[in-house]
């Protein structure tokens, strides 16, 4: 993983993939019964639909970040040391970035199609829960001062945390009624309005979105070890 | 071996910025429209610089990190 975050290419991949989402996913028309590329023409929904190549991917971002940090967690708990500590909270800290800018762009998107910020659906008080328990997260690893034993704590309460979350956001949704497509018995995006078109800006978006996150939690948590290490040998 | 490499990535990430813009087939009438107001160019330019922004700060700091974690192999 080290190796891997420290190439160059994935990066340059990533940004220029955003880029070409940034520049065709607001450039391309509506469908308009015109020949050529469009995306769909949704009643409600309408110019709102590109907010698809930005809420979503930042989501998946988001959860993906959260996986690596879970990951990372479990193995802490088999092998502890510090950098395998040091990934499960970078990756945190970023997924929670990439959370509260995931419930930004959502916030304005429900403006615009639902009619306020904020409603009282199940996926995004479930988000908003989520998010909670990880805030607490962060702050328990502040609360204690040994290294070995905050590593611990943390590792044990971030496996919980990932699995309270995903249950939060993917699972009780889907049990009651809500907004959001595919959740509630509502058909989910693919099924009746993600189109070939969306498809093809929607992927590149998501690996976009994905190797942005990875790439600021790489220099993130290349940060926080030197600082560690720095403090070290200060001492 | 290596230029090659780097010249291939180079050249998916301009045909991949560039595709839509060299796409030939009828516009419909609503780009002609926000063509002529202009007002899509300009927010498609504002997020690009945001972004190149954010990317030349990463690359800053990347650098840096990597100048750090040389001088501390060494010590």
């Amino acid at each position: 993983m080290e190796r891997f975050l420290k190439r160059f290419w994935w990066k340059i991949i990533g940004i220029g993939l955003l880029m070409f989402v940034i520049v065709s996913g607001l450039w391309i028309p509506l469908y308009q019964g015109a020949e050529g590329l469009s995306f769909p023409n949704l009643p409600i929904l309408n110019e709102s639909i590109r907010n698809l190549l930005f809420h979503v991917p930042m989501w998946f971002s988001m959860v993906f970040l959260l996986l690596l940090s879970f990951i990372y967690s479990i193995s802490y708990l088999g092998t502890p040391d510090r950098m395998r500590d040091n990934y499960a909270v970078g990756f945190a800290q970023v997924g929670v970035l990439f959370g509260a800018l995931g419930i930004f762009t959502g916030m304005v998107w429900a403006k615009s199609t639902w009619g306020a910020f904020w409603t009282n659906d199940p996926k995004l008080n479930g988000a908003a829960i989520g998010m909670l328990i990880y805030f607490a997260y962060l702050i328990l690893r502040s609360s204690v001062e040994d290294e070995m034993k905050r590593g611990k704590l943390a590792a044990s309460y971030n496996i919980f945390a990932f699995i309270m979350y995903i249950a939060f956001i993917f699972v009780i949704p889907r049990l009651t009624d809500s907004l959001h497509p595919g959740n509630g018995g509502n058909p989910a995006f693919s099924s009746y309005d993600l189109d070939n078109t969306l498809r093809m800006f929607f992927y590149p978006a998501t690996l976009g979105w994905i190797a942005l996150s990875m790439w600021i939690s790489s220099i993130w948590i290349r940060y926080n070890f030197l600082t560690q290490e720095y403090e070290e040998y200060e001492d | 071996m290596k230029n090659m490499k780097i010249r291939n990535v180079f050249l998916t990430v301009l045909s991949l910025i560039f595709g839509q813009l060299l796409w030939a087939q009828e516009e419909s009438v609503y780009v002609e429209l926000l063509n002529q107001s202009n007002k899509m160019i300009a927010v498609i330019a504002v997020l690009l610089i945001i972004l190149l922004g954010i990317t030349a700060f990463l690359i800053f700091m990347e650098r840096k990190i990597r100048r750090l974690e040389d001088k501390m192999n060494k010590k």
